[in-house]
């Protein structure tokens, strides 16, 4: 009786909620079939997968295919690099893409369409030519700094051989190619802010200064939660081009730059075995999503309003 | 809030922006440089910011079969439109749902969709998927649908969408207003920076795109621009790696790689310094809700 | 604002594109698997075999390859081919050339995907034939090629087959072309006439005479051009070794009974050691340990000397072009000898999930055996890609809308010689690969799979130590003995073990 008065109670919400039900039902029924029905793809983690045997008929071997990733001793240090790169790209990232588009908030449109272009266009590049661009500065032998170096007296550096250089490189290359894009997200949630609050603010007498504390940063706060969640779901999973192509995979640098999935693409460069790279990713996935239910959970917590659902 | 303000600051901040402008583009003008600079004073000389020896012939060999290379834009082009204008409408319909509030399945609907980015079954299944199950190999279709939805966008997009006060949809409802009717007549009105946004984003996903026409398209018709040039940098560093292996004319071996591969980063991206002063243009502060109402 | 109509255009529009592609599941569901074909059994059947092409149901046949580019005038090519074989054998083919870059991910998710393919090609270095093999792609081919290709299995001497065994079974056709090795230095021509040693030079040490005289008459050229991961793996030969497992376990060859580390061998330490002070010494380029390929010095001209481990006749003239249009010259520091590895190196395999292996087979020998179908493939159309030039050799057209990699169809000895390359290097090469020197475990594979999670993690040990040790920019006595230890905890030990397993019984069933 009990589960019939809920189901009537539940149609009634349905009803209640049919049209938006149906705004979102195309994104979700294509999610379903994009996403979820290849999930089944999953079990290869758990197979020795065989071309003749296929997907269900592969032979099952249990956790063999973590083996290689949790066996390695480097496991620790690729987790730490990756961990925190991505740690300092959040931060970092989120700061200065705010404040810029804060600031560009205040200039005339002119020049902000000239910025705002210029600052997109790294963006377009792809990882392996910003490489060659990153080459081209730090060269040994005629790479731009060194050549700048000589000129003012000083020693060239061997910079693809010193791994101590390399967190500052990665993460302002990083920087470069997207500081752009996060600027334009924040930039355009500022102009989403009801001008009415402002003209309310001047009215008050508030300052610039003031209004941005008090209006612009707490309204931009949750599209700041939606892309922190984001990041921390994927904290895992460090960005191959740019860890890979950017250090030109030089062995050196390994201990500075080497992250979760270079490393496996290296490492299974020769064996090519898909259970085990399903494997790792299997790992990142599950890590990811429990870091997402927690720190949204955690936020929820502070401020309800703020939390993604 | 852009009517009024003080006159110092605007400049200082002029000005800061214009000097990390200039830092931003001096390695965009070495990708032109080298682009531009030949083979040999590259080897020689290494990268300069003003070539030592001009050359477009980095240029020639990519536009060498210019029928091809229109065909590939026109593909591109056309997927972008289409990708761009299905995907961003089917993304603020849902990401509409989701920022309301009361919709009583926000929750398990938004978890269903950051669920999507984290988890994914791996390249295999989707393939079978698409080619065997969806029939979309060797069609547009295959090159458009896969983008539909990306949970990233749609999670920006509900952040946006926000943001716009609860006021006006019960008001609106009051006056008997369907949710589409909302949707259409009041959210998409109201967001235009932020589909301009999204729209961006998305259009570029579209745009960057080589790896579905890697996987699903093999009529050389239908090549999208991005993979063209892909495979046009694969032959020739190939080529130059192995040219014992290769029957092909010696003066292939003479193929700038180097200069090529910085002239397609021009030739893939340039088009988009038009297209983003096109999107530039919707980045206004959203109308206001009184003018809406009236 | 917004015109309401188009909107709702649109949103229909989407809806129409996702509901489709979900009735389209519903309608294809059942053909998605590995759907077996017929003709899956005609193996069996041992009726087939004596059918005239007409009885033969109609078919089409798939066959992947790799190629430097795809060429734009693929599909004029593919109906001539069709022409050619479809009256002898009552299929057509359809051509799917793939770019080198691509080859082992594309198929890879052909064969998982159970996509239909009927001859893929395969090799030692780019979509791996015993990796995938062990995995089940292929299926074994020895009663195909009794049947239906005879004259293919007598075109090539015993050994060539014996290199494509695994577990007693062949499960690829080789593409006959050179399948020796030679390793040697290859030396700018003019360095070479004035500073070459008394001497002759057979091993690397031997080299340091010459390389001292351009460091000192020539500061603005590398007399050693090395990159990142050195030369060890390609000298294997000189120093009396050879690979079982590439870069990791090898055997001497006066006991090739035993499998070793390689990194724990007295000749790598040798090896290390004269790398390191030629590096002192400034023979070899500084920027060796983090350089990605020698390819832009010697494009440049740069590069006076460099090594080799496949040298063969006519390459001096190919290498040319290579090296800046600079003559060069080998030194060999080696004979010719023949091993698994150097066999195995293009082969066209017949996949799990073709429906159609005895057509497949047909179409294989089709290609071995009939020089003007090689041709086709190889060169394109006469008059239209390339033209014949009275002595017989062939000339591509400028800017040819149709080129190919040859030794990726088939036999190559049954191509034309393109105009400008040694008519006599076909012969030249066809006697060496008869009388090159045979490795004592010609034959013998090592399936790794058991032993995959140790060779990932060692492959990423000697990613790290590798390019510092093999240029010699760090010394081994600080470091080799750090790499080896560390070699010990990824697991080399348990690999050469394995190794060693299958090598005695491979050598208890060849007995």
């Amino acid at each position: 009786m009990r589960i019939l008065s809920w189901a009537r109670a539940e149609w009634k919400h349905g009803r209640r909620n049919r049209e938006l039900f149906m705004l979102a039902l195309p994104a979700v029924t294509f999610k379903l079939i994009f996403n979820y029905l290849p999930l089944v793809g999953l079990i290869i983690a758990f197979k020795k997968y065989n071309f003749a045997k296929g997907l269900w008929g592969s032979d099952w071997v249990g956790w063999d295919n973590f083996r290689f990733f949790f066996q390695s001793d480097t496991a620790l240090r690729i987790t730490r690099n990756t961990i925190l790169y991505n740690g300092a790209f959040i931060v970092l990232g989120t700061v200065i893409a705010i404040a810029f588009a804060i600031m560009m908030n205040e200039i005339g449109r002119r020049w902000l369409k000239i910025h705002q272009t210029v600052m997109f266009l790294p963006y377009f590049l792809s990882w392996v030519v910003v490489s060659y661009v990153t080459m081209g500065f730090l060269d040994h032998k005629s790479g731009f700094l060194n050549q700048l170096l000589t000129f003012f007296g000083q020693d060239p550096v061997r910079w693809y051989e010193t791994s101590a250089y390399w967190p500052v490189i990665i993460i302002l290359v990083y920087l470069w190619k997207s500081v752009g894009f996060s600027t334009l997200i924040y930039y355009a949630g500022i102009l989403g802010i009801d001008s009415s609050y402002y003209e309310a603010a001047r009215i008050d007498g508030a300052g610039k200064m003031q209004m941005i504390r008090h209006i612009t940063i707490p309204l931009l706060t949750p599209l700041v939660v939606i892309l922190f969640i984001v990041a921390v779901g994927n904290i895992f999973r460090a960005d191959f081009g740019l860890f890979y192509f950017i250090p030109n995979d030089v062995g050196f640098l390994y201990g500075a730059t080497d992250v979760i999935d270079t490393y496996v693409y290296r490492s299974l460069r020769v064996v090519g075995d898909i259970g085990m790279s399903t494997a790792v990713g299997l790992y990142q996935s599950v890590v990811g999503f429990a870091l997402v239910l927690t720190t949204n959970y955690i936020i929820k917590k502070i401020n309800s309003d703020n939390a993604l659902w | 809030m852009t009517t009024r303000k003080p006159k110092a600051a605007p400049i200082v901040i002029n000005l800061f922006f214009a000097v990390l402008s200039a830092a931003i583009l001096a390695p965009l003008l070495l990708v032109v440089a080298i682009s531009l600079s030949s083979e040999e004073s590259l080897l020689h000389n290494g990268y300069r910011f003003i070539p030592a020896q001009w050359d477009t012939f980095a240029y020639e060999i990519v536009l060498r079969n210019p029928l091809q290379l229109l065909q590939a834009y026109q593909v591109t082009i056309g997927v972008t439109i289409i990708g761009t204008a299905c995907a961003l409408l089917m993304t603020s319909m849902a990401a509409y749902a989701v920022s309301r509030r009361d919709y009583r399945y926000r929750r398990p609907t938004l978890l269903f969709i950051v669920f999507t980015m984290l988890f994914n079954g791996g390249l295999v299944p989707f393939y079978i998927l698409v080619t065997q199950y969806l029939n979309l190999k060797d069609t547009l279709a295959a090159l458009i649908v896969p983008y539909l939805v990306s949970p990233f966008y749609l999670l920006i997009m509900k952040g946006f969408l926000e943001k716009l006060p609860v006021e006006i949809f019960d008001s609106a409802k009051i006056d008997g207003a369907s949710e589409w009717r909302i949707f259409l007549r009041i959210v998409l009105p109201l967001s235009t920076p932020a589909l301009a946004t999204v729209g961006l984003f998305i259009s570029f996903a579209y745009w960057n795109d080589w790896w579905l026409g890697l996987l699903f398209i093999d009529e050389q018709k239908l090549v999208p621009l991005q993979l063209l040039l892909y495979r046009i940098m694969d032959t020739i560093e190939f080529i130059s790696a192995n040219m014992d292996l290769v029957n092909v004319n010696l003066t292939m071996a003479k193929f700038p790689s180097l200069s090529t591969r910085m002239a397609m980063a021009v030739l893939a991206a340039g088009p988009m310094m038009f297209v983003f002063p096109m999107f530039q243009r919707y980045f206004v502060a959203g109308l206001t809700v009184g003018s809406v109402k009236s | 604002m917004y015109p309401k109509k188009n909107i709702m255009l649109l949103v229909v529009l989407c809806l129409a594109l996702v509901l489709s592609a979900c009735s389209g599941g519903n309608g294809n569901g059942k053909n998605g698997g590995s759907d077996p074909a017929p003709g899956n059994t005609g193996t069996a059947q041992n009726g087939e075999e004596k059918k005239p092409a007409e009885e033969l149901s109609k078919v089409e046949l798939v066959w992947y390859y790799p190629q430097p580019a795809i060429p734009s005038d693929l599909k004029s090519v593919e109906s001539k081919v069709n022409e050619l074989i479809e009256p002898k054998i009552n299929a057509t083919v359809k051509l799917m050339p793939l770019a080198f870059g691509d080859y082992t991910q594309k198929m890879n998710t052909v064969i998982a995907s159970g996509e239909k393919a009927d001859i893929v090609w395969t090799s030692n270095w780019n979509f791996n034939y015993v990796q995938n093999q062990s995995k089940g792609a292929f299926i074994p081919l020895d009663e195909l090629i009794d049947r239906y290709a005879p004259d293919v299995k007598a075109s090539m001497p015993d050994f060539v087959w014996e290199a494509t065994r695994i577990d007693g079974q062949i499960y690829g056709v080789p593409n006959y072309q050179t399948v020796t090795n030679r390793e040697g230095f290859v030396l700018q021509k003019e360095f070479y006439d004035l500073y070459k040693p008394e001497a002759e030079m057979k091993q690397l040490a031997d080299l340091a005479p010459l390389l001292e005289q351009v460091k000192q008459k020539h500061p603005d050229l590398i007399p050693f051009a090395v990159g990142r991961q050195g030369m060890f793996s390609y000298m294997n030969r000189t120093y009396g070794l050879e690979s079982v497992l590439a870069n990791i376990a090898v055997i001497h060859l006066d006991n090739p009974d035993k499998i070793v580390n390689m990194y724990e061998t007295e000749e790598y330490r040798q090896y290390l050691d004269t790398m390191r002070d030629f590096y002192e010494k400034g023979y070899i380029n500084e920027d060796a340990a983090t350089l990605k390929s020698i390819g832009d010095y010697q494009k440049a001209g740069q590069a006076v000397g460099g090594f080799h481990n496949v040298l063969k006749p006519g390459g001096e003239a190919e290498a040319k072009a290579a090296q800046g249009g600079k003559d060069m010259q080998y030194a060999f520091t080696t004979d010719a000898y023949v091993g698994t590895n150097t066999i195995i190196t293009t082969l066209q395999a017949i996949p799990v999930h073709s429906g159609n292996p005895e057509r497949a087979m047909m179409l294989i020998n089709l290609v071995n055996t009939d020089p003007e179908l090689f041709n086709l493939l190889a060169f394109g159309i006469e008059g239209t890609h390339y033209n014949k030039k009275s002595d017989g050799s062939v000339e591509l057209v400028p800017d040819s809308t149709y080129t190919a990699s040859d030794w990726v169809f088939g036999n190559v000895f049954n191509g034309y010689t393109l105009a400008g390359k040694d008519p006599n290097v076909a012969k030249e090469t066809k006697e060496l690969n008869e009388s090159a020197t045979p490795s004592p475990i010609i034959g013998f594979k090592f399936v790794t799979e058991s032993v995959s999670a140790e060779i990932a993690n060692v492959t990423t040990v000697i990613d790290e130590y590798g390019p510092g040790l093999n240029t010699g920019t760090v010394a081994a006595d600080r470091i080799l003995e750090e790499f080896q230890g560390k070699l010990k905890q990824a697991g080399i030990d348990r690999v050469i073990e394995e190794a060693q397993r299958q090598l005695d019984e491979w050598k208890a069933s060849v007995q």
